[in-house]
């Protein structure tokens, strides 16, 4: 598939409608030559070219440029369908439904903790529940359950869990309307009832990180943002309730490909009309799960600052974490994009990728509105994070979508493999990074040479100037499930 | 001769799994998808759990049968090392799972969930096979 690519400019090539008959859009893939030759599997494409193939699929089935192979949708995939008339599929949100990032400022300096990393680590690991089918310290009936899937961010709020300027500071202010829990299944909220405020596994993660690079000194100064500065980035989503809610629906979507006369080349992108019973069903109990995410996020926060006032016995005051922004990277929106020199609205489904709205647009809060949306691109635990700015060519190039990571290079079992005989943590502690995660397994598979170097993702992502860099970030206290 | 084995992708993991009959193709995916979340050997068939379900194709209950088996583990931190099938005929079955549950016992992956990616189950004379990719 990969020679099929023609080359647009040095960060867009495209993938003709020619290439198969099936495809009602071309495919658009933003990747440097360099990234594209090193990191872009043959089957990644070719889910480019499936997701090409949904009916009612608006301009292209987009990618971003940390792209690779996943199910269904690639990670990194980007696209939309008409609202009135096109469909809604499980498959191109993913099963992590609302996976996201957080990023928070502090008032402290790398200095104020370079010689307290260790009682740092210790105290996030004791305060934030991490690891593999961890249970958090919260216990919900299915009935206040129901309510943080009504609400998301505003019922921590409601609760004491951070403060009513953090909704301000959350995409879509950290609950979206229309979630019904009645579209929840029984499964789902079980497994949901012991799992809000938990971090879970594989690759996500809370890292304390100090900022090493400025890129523009104005957008920075908006953002409280200088060398040195104390960050903290958290990385989890919608736990077992999301997981939950994308099996149940894609057997739903399983049997609507039938009912309404849909033939795909992968089940996974099983689909239905949004104005269907069950588009309809779908999509409400969607937006449960990422009102869940945004109230786990919101908690992991409050337990954060906790955690760091205890080790450094500082107060709240003191230690002045803010939330920059936090946005999801695995959701459907509803949302109005110009086609042709024509408004429609579009149900944008973003898959490993980050919404990334330009200066002007009325969906962000007072304070980004003339600087654009923040976009938060974490890397691997051994390099570094980006924080970046959404531009007017995401909205016009890429429904005002930027990538979501560095994305995976190498796979879990190479990692392994790569990773024997060495002590991946003692490896980062050298570096000043400190590690702690449940298990050592974890930390192989997520050591930093099996990610892409984020920096050549976020050159392309400038590059290709769907998204403008603020500040790069570098780990040093590292906590992970 | 191990009647299941792991493959990879960049991001994800699956098992492919061969039988002599479509009994054999269901309980070894059991047993695999539970290998990956940890070793049996540290846990004992302790709480049984009776399961019922039905689908369209064996790939369909395949998917909603793993399906099944994660709920259980997730929702209620119980590992499942004893798999008994009561029944299976097209495309129905009926089995009882015990496990025990996780408590501080080490658990070393997460199977987010089981994907339709790929999945096939097909039969060559007395072989059975399916594949299945889990999302991690």
């Amino acid at each position: 598939m990969k020679e099929k690519l023609k080359r647009i400019n040095d960060y867009k090539w495209i993938l003709p409608k020619e290439v198969d008959s099936r495809m009602k859009v071309p495919g658009i893939v933003f990747v440097s030559r360099e990234l594209l030759n090193k990191t872009v599997e043959n089957e990644a494409l070719i889910q480019v070219r499936n997701a090409a193939m949904l009916p009612g699929i608006v301009k292209a089935s987009l990618a971003m440029p940390d792209i690779h192979y996943g199910y269904g949708l690639p990670i990194g995939g980007v696209i939309a369908t008409d609202w009135e008339s096109g469909i809604v599929s499980p498959g191109g949100v993913g099963f992590d439904i609302n996976c996201g990032v957080r990023l928070l400022i502090t008032n402290l300096y790398l200095k104020d903790i370079i010689n307290k990393k260790r009682i740092l680590v210790e105290s996030l690991y004791q305060h934030i529940p991490t690891g593999v089918g961890s249970t958090g310290k919260l216990r919900l009936t299915h009935f206040q359950e129901k309510e943080v899937l009504a609400k998301g961010a505003k019922w921590a709020v409601e609760k004491g869990f951070g403060l009513k300027k953090d909704l301000e500071a959350t995409e879509s202010y950290g609950s979206l309307e229309g979630a019904n829990p009645e579209k929840v299944s029984y499964k789902a909220l079980e497994r949901g009832a012991q799992q809000l405020g938990t971090l879970g596994s594989g690759n996500h993660f809370l890292e304390i990180q100090y900022v090493d690079e400025i890129y523009d000194y104005h957008l920075a100064k908006i953002f409280n943002l200088e060398k040195n500065k104390i960050t903290i980035m958290i990385h989890t989503g919608s736990r077992g309730l999301g997981h939950q809610i994308a099996t149940d629906y894609l057997e739903v979507m399983g049997r609507a490909l039938r009912k309404y006369n849909i033939v795909l080349p992968d089940r996974q992108l099983a689909c239905a009309p949004i104005n269907s019973p069950e588009g309809r069903d779908y999509i409400s109990a969607m937006k449960c799960a990422a009102n869940y995410a945004w109230a786990n996020r919101q908690i992991l926060m409050h337990w954060t600052r906790e955690a760091i006032c205890k080790a450094l016995q500082a107060s709240p005051e003191d230690l002045g974490l803010e939330l920059i922004y936090d946005h999801a990277h695995n959701i459907v929106k509803k949302e109005e994009h110009i086609i042709d020199g024509k408004k429609r609205i579009l149900a944008v489904h973003r898959k490993g990728a980050t919404r990334a709205f330009p200066p002007g647009h009325p969906e962000l809060p007072a304070k980004y509105r003339s600087i654009g949306q923040p976009v938060i691109i974490p890397g691997d635990m051994g390099r570094y994070s980006y924080l970046l700015v959404g531009t007017k060519e995401a909205m016009a190039e890429t429904f005002g979508s930027s990538c979501h990571g560095a994305g995976r290079v190498l796979s879990r079992h190479k990692a392994i493999d790569r990773a024997r005989g060495r002590s991946i943590t003692q490896e980062l502690e050298r570096e000043g990074i400190l590690v702690k995660a449940a298990d050592k397994r974890t930390v192989k598979e997520e050591m930093p040479e099996a990610y892409k170097d984020v920096s050549m993702v976020v050159e392309a992502i400038a590059g290709a100037k769907i998204s403008k860099k603020v500040a790069r970030m570098k780990p040093i206290v590292v906590i992970k499930g | 001769m191990k009647n299941y084995k792991y493959f990879s992708t960049t991001a994800d993991m699956g098992i492919e799994v061969i039988g002599e009959n479509i009994s054999q193709i269901f309980l070894n995916a059991a047993k695999g998808m539970f290998n990956l979340i940890s070793s049996p050997t540290n846990f004992k068939p302790k709480q049984e759990v009776k399961i019922k379900l039905k689908g369209e194709s064996w790939e369909e209950l395949l998917f909603k049968w793993l399906g099944e088996l994660l709920f259980y583990y997730d929702a209620y931190k119980i590992y499942f090392v004893d798999f008994q099938i009561i029944r299976i005929i097209p495309f129905e079955i009926e089995a009882v799972i015990k496990g025990e549950r996780i408590k501080n016992k080490k658990v070393e992956r997460e199977i987010k969930a089981v994907t339709y990616h790929n999945l096939k189950i097909t039969q060559k004379n007395d072989i059975w096979e399916a594949k299945v990719l889990f999302d991690l």
